[in-house]
């Protein structure tokens, strides 16, 4: 991404962008209808809770026979016969496959993203930049390539495209991301969060299409509705192809947003009819030849993962910095527990009163003051001294679910993608592959260093593709006779190119496993922040159990196991 | 305790949602953290006592929204596209998002006062009265905290360009 240097205006107007941003009715709706239910359940005292039973039970049947009624009469109205064809018109544009332009209802707008139903690439242009230009990002999920064009740089970017984001599937991103190109979710949604009796349903002829018009009201305390609607859906449906045109949705007081669906008009079959000129240079950064075989190795290495058993590293800080008032930095633990297909990586940490973290975030307390012995820890033991502890951090993958972070996902999440074992899973978490070291990005330009002793080091510079200055680095030295990481490094660069930030990774030994796989065992971290500043020294030791399992009940959803904690304020 | 949560869901539920989607700049996540805020406020014995607790649960919100961003530095760029939550008639992309993301990351950074100041001024549009009611200092003081916390952000960012510093 283009990370240019800004000023306090800058700031401020970025700042200020993101207060346009609003949810949209029909997910705030229904997630006031689920905080409703779960909150005033958890705050009402346990005897009210069995009163409010008592008394749900009590008037269920009056409340089944009223639901039936207002069935009938909404079925029995002419609002049915609009919703009804307004579904069927959601079906046929949610069924379409194909390539879908969004584009804002204005003369002569340009679409400004492109979805591509069938197989998920997606194109965005824009904004423009001081001289109208505009810039271009595909995600190619045919060619597995991500494509970018700097018209400031007058460059095609070309990389290969992250096994995570080829993971995602149009029905995943639909409904996670954006519902705006799922119709069918969109009113499904709606008519959940709102119920049907508070939606007004209109439909009229407007020129060449057939107009929807939705009204959602709110109702009081009472359950009287309020008289005007704090939203309005418009939606037009072309009656020849029975495909959405265009939606406007306005919300009470605030300006309506209306954006205008174009199905296959353009087919985008490549970067070039986006308006990319046909000549522009292209950089092409995939890697090739014997940086490409050493990439590959080394992914395999990674995606070997640990088989299952217990994995621990203890990492302590044998030289510490300033800080800067945040307090010491603390020492970890963290446990990676493998069964199966599943896996879980818990992260604690260790010391006598609040200091930083792993990510230098200030005043965090400890989970537990440094046990006899420490660091010298067998994984069981680790297991069982943790037993009971709240992690400081946590990503759990139970197969078909994953939970990230200790706060967990109060709905259920999808599988841990490729990407999410590359950051979270051993032995990815430590020797950096190609997701660590940013190759999936366009602006990232790998290269091959070979070593005075004969290792050789991959490079990657990442680069400001409209400025073309650098901005981040990242490397890993490989063995000439293991083709292990030895070493590692991330900088980070001012504007003036002055290395300003600096993360290394020295490995020292490796340990291999009865069934044969290999994994860092001991490694040093040391951290500096431009010259003459701060600088920190960890050591981390790695121990593995093939015959230990973390309990069973650590692929729970973290909720489920924790609980919830109080609020800070 | 119901009838608080209550008046809050219907009078600032909306405001609060907006803000976790503002600061997180991710559908799901400003989801998953309403709920999450209004489930430890049913639970918080602070949220009773509070004298404004509108302004209790905004900082609760914003205390939630900055631990998520300090927790989101471990995933991968590609996992977190925002492109979904853009106004289109603001001809918009991923690269301010993007920007903004980083921008919103060294807000965290700053310390409490100055951050809320700066998260209730710029990305809820509250005057500097209402933003000085709900971090409990004058409106002046708000101001101040505005104008040093964007300078501090700016010193950060200039300093730091942080892309990710936790993992090689």
């Amino acid at each position: 991404m283009s990370y240019r240097d800004l000023d306090q205006r800058a700031i401020v107007r970025l700042l200020r962008s993101a207060a346009t941003v609003e949810p949209a009715a029909a997910e705030h709706s229904a997630l006031v209808a689920r905080v409703r239910a779960a909150t005033f359940e958890i705050s009402a005292p346990p005897s009210v809770r069995r009163g409010r039973w008592r008394t749900a039970i009590g008037v269920a049947a009056a409340v089944g026979a009223l639901l039936l009624a207002i069935g009938a009469i909404f079925l029995a109205t002419r609002p049915r016969t609009a919703w009804a064809q307004l579904e069927a018109a959601a079906q046929a544009s949610a069924e379409f496959r194909g390539w879908v332009g969004v584009r804002a209802d204005a003369p002569g707008a340009r679409p400004f993203v492109f979805f591509d139903t069938e197989r998920l690439s997606r194109a965005y242009v824009g904004p423009p930049d001081a001289k109208g230009r505009m810039p271009v990002r595909l995600l190619d999920h045919r060619r597995a390539t991500d494509f970018y064009w700097s018209p400031a740089a007058g460059c095609l970017f070309v990389s290969d495209l992250s096994p995570a984001e080829m993971e995602m599937t149009y029905e995943r991103y639909a409904k996670k991301f954006n519902q705006a190109v799922d119709f069918n979710e969109q009113l499904k949604n709606m008519r959940e969060a709102v119920g049907a009796g508070n939606l007004d349903v209109r439909s009229e002829r407007d020129g060449p299409f057939d107009r929807f018009d939705i009204d959602w009201f709110r109702r009081d305390a009472s359950g009287r509705r309020e008289p005007t609607p704090v939203d309005a859906m418009s939606y037009w449906v072309d009656p020849k192809t029975h495909l959405i045109a265009k939606v406007r949705h306005a919300r009470r007081g605030e300006k309506p947003v209306t954006q205008v669906y174009e199905y296959n008009d353009p087919v985008v079959n490549d970067i070039y009819d986006l308006g990319v000129p046909r000549d522009a240079k292209v950089v092409d950064r995939r890697p090739t030849g014997v940086l490409k075989n050493r990439l590959d190795a080394l992914d395999r290495w990674i995606e070997a993962g640990t088989g299952d058993g217990v994995a621990i590293v203890t990492t302590v800080t044998a030289q510490q910095d300033p800080g800067g008032g945040k307090g010491p930095a603390l020492d970890t633990l963290e446990i990676y527990g493998r069964s199966g297909d599943r896996w879980v990586w818990a992260q604690y940490l260790v010391g006598r009163g609040p200091g930083r973290d792993a990510a230098g975030n200030a005043r965090q307390r400890p989970q537990l003051a440094a046990p006899s012995g420490w660091p010298n820890l067998a994984p069981a033991a680790a297991v069982a001294l943790v037993k009971n502890l709240r992690p400081d951090d946590l990503f759990v993958h139970a197969g078909d679910r994953s939970y990230r972070s200790f706060k967990g996902r109060m709905t259920e999440a999808k599988p841990a993608s490729r990407g999410d074992a590359a950051y979270f899973g051993l032995p990815g978490l430590f020797w950096p592959g190609r997701f660590r070291l940013r190759l999936y990005e366009p602006q990232s330009a790998p290269s091959l260093r070979h070593e005075a002793n004969g290792d050789e080091t991959i490079g990657v510079d990442q680069i400001d593709m409209d400025s073309m200055k650098r901005y981040a680095s990242h490397e890993v030295t490989l063995s000439k006779q293991t083709g292990l990481p030895v070493a590692a490094a991330s900088r980070i660069f001012d504007a003036a190119d002055v290395e300003r930030l600096t993360d290394r990774w020295t490995f020292v030994s490796n340990l291999q496993t009865r069934a044969g796989i290999v994994l860092p065992e001991r490694w040093t971290y040391e951290g500096s922040a431009a010259p003459g500043r701060r600088s920190i020294r960890k050591e981390s030791t790695l121990r593995f159990d093939s015959n230990l399992r973390v309990p069973e009940s650590w692929f729970e959803s973290p909720v489920k196991r924790f609980g919830e904690r109080s609020p800070k304020p | 305790m119901e009838q608080r949560l209550t008046q809050l869901l219907d009078a600032h539920g909306r405001g609060l949602h907006a803000l976790l989607l503002r600061m997180t700049l991710d559908q799901e996540a400003a989801a998953d953290l309403f709920q999450d805020l209004f489930v430890r406020l049913a639970g918080s014995a602070g949220f009773v006592e509070a004298e404004d607790f509108a302004a209790f649960a905004y900082r609760a919100a914003m205390n939630l929204a900055h631990d998520w961003r300090r927790r989101r530095r471990r995933v991968p760029a590609m996992a977190r596209l925002p492109e979904q939550l853009i106004d289109p008639n603001e001809s918009p992309m991923v690269l301010p998002a993007d920007e903004l993301a980083r921008v919103l990351d060294a807000v965290g950074q700053l310390a409490p006062p100055a951050r809320d100041a700066i998260c209730l001024r710029y990305l809820q549009q509250m005057s500097y009265e209402e933003v000085g009611r709900t971090i409990g200092r004058s409106a002046h003081q708000a101001r101040a905290l505005c104008h040093a916390g964007v300078a501090r952000v700016r010193r950060l960012l200039a300093e730091e360009r942080r892309v990710d510093r936790v993992v090689p």
